[in-house]
């Protein structure tokens, strides 16, 4: 009897969730940006689809009224860096090497090493990806994931996960949505079916009301946040 | 496809566990993966084997056990979804689930675990 017991070994229980680290991690850094009371927007997409360039955009509008600071996240994060400090503003990049998305340890690192005491607002761009980013929680107060028509207007459903995980969904390029033929409207009905209840904005660098809503939809979300409206 | 870092930090959990417990070798790795998580277990056993190369566990079996995530639905219930096919990927899963109740696409809550629920050791 004690033959088998011992050929067969004994069983430990663990429950060790390397996710759950994460979040762990993620949750102190939302508690230090609200201390320092700053509102942090985590910006993932598809590679390509603008992101840099809505941020940009973002940093422009609201940059003369807000103290804005950005963490510039990709593989290799100097060109994305120096676009926003050209503009002016904080830029903290974040090489990630060979990881496809930043993750709660890396932001805790930056946060540590800036101080963002005195900031309104803060941008992470996270690496071009719409699968990775997904699985860990930044610390963010608002996640936006942004994808462009030139990507096919079946990208949404192909990435259900992210569209039912975030706060605000972005169909960039809508100015050249004929050229790669595809209905944007269709890309919204998508979203809509995987997450009724998110909103989704249809953007174009060139159509100034559409870079307006966006900014918009962030400073909105910003003040409801600083008056404990989130 | 970030499989191997998630690997690292599964293999220390195991590694440490086992010396704890003095153990001389790992038998068995039992792994929850939650199905709203982006993880590969057949991606995730090469990364979790070539790393525990050398080791204790070197020659441990593995188990992978898929966990549901939970749903909120607007009708008000909260609980597991409707059930699903198995054989849906990843992508047919995330949509096709539904409430149970109303039968209609609900929020999920979960799913999204990576853990090392237990080892079998000696």
């Amino acid at each position: 009897m004690w033959n088998i017991l011992l050929a067969e070994g004994h069983i430990i229980n663990i429950g060790h969730d390397v996710f759950k680290e994460n979040r762990k991690l993620a949750d102190k850094n939302r508690e230090k940006l609200k201390k320092e009371g700053v509102f942090s927007v985590n910006i993932m997409g598809a590679i390509g689809s603008g992101k840099t360039t809505l941020i940009e955009e973002a940093i422009k509008a609201l940059g003369s009224k807000y103290k804005v600071a950005v963490i510039a996240g990709d593989v290799i994060a100097d060109m994305d860096a120096a676009r926003f400090l050209k503009l002016g503003v904080l830029t903290i990049p974040a090489n990630t090497g060979k990881e496809c998305h930043l993750d709660a340890h890396i932001v805790s690192d930056l946060l540590k090493k800036n101080d963002l005491n005195s900031y309104d607002v803060l941008f992470i761009e996270n690496v071009g990806n719409l699968i990775c980013p997904t699985d860990f929680d930044l610390g963010e107060d608002m996640k936006i994931v942004v994808v462009s028509v030139s990507e096919g207007d079946d990208i949404v459903l192909k990435h259900p996960v992210i569209f039912k995980t975030s706060d605000l969904a972005v169909i960039n390029k809508i100015d050249i949505a004929e050229a790669v033929d595809v209905n944007p409207d269709t890309m919204v009905r998508d979203v809509k079916s995987l997450n009724p209840k998110i909103p989704v904005l249809l953007t174009s660098k060139r159509r100034e009301e559409t870079v307006k809503e966006w900014v918009t939809a962030i400073e909105n979300a910003m003040l409801e946040k600083k008056a404990g409206k989130r | 496809m970030h499989e191997y870092s998630l690997a690292i930090g599964l293999m220390d959990s195991v590694l440490t566990a086992a010396e704890e417990n003095n153990a001389s070798v790992v038998n068995h790795i039992n792994v929850k993966v939650g199905k709203a998580a982006h993880v590969n277990p057949t991606q995730l056993e090469f990364c979790l084997k070539s790393i525990a190369d050398g080791t204790i566990a070197e020659n441990a079996q593995y188990s992978f056990e898929a966990v549901d995530p939970e749903i909120k639905c607007d009708c008000g219930y909260a609980g597991k979804p409707d059930e699903t096919d198995d054989g849906l990927d990843i992508l047919e899963y995330i949509i096709s689930l539904k409430c149970p109740l109303c039968g209609k696409n609900a929020e999920m809550a979960g799913g999204t675990e990576l853990s090392v629920e237990s080892i079998d050791i000696d």
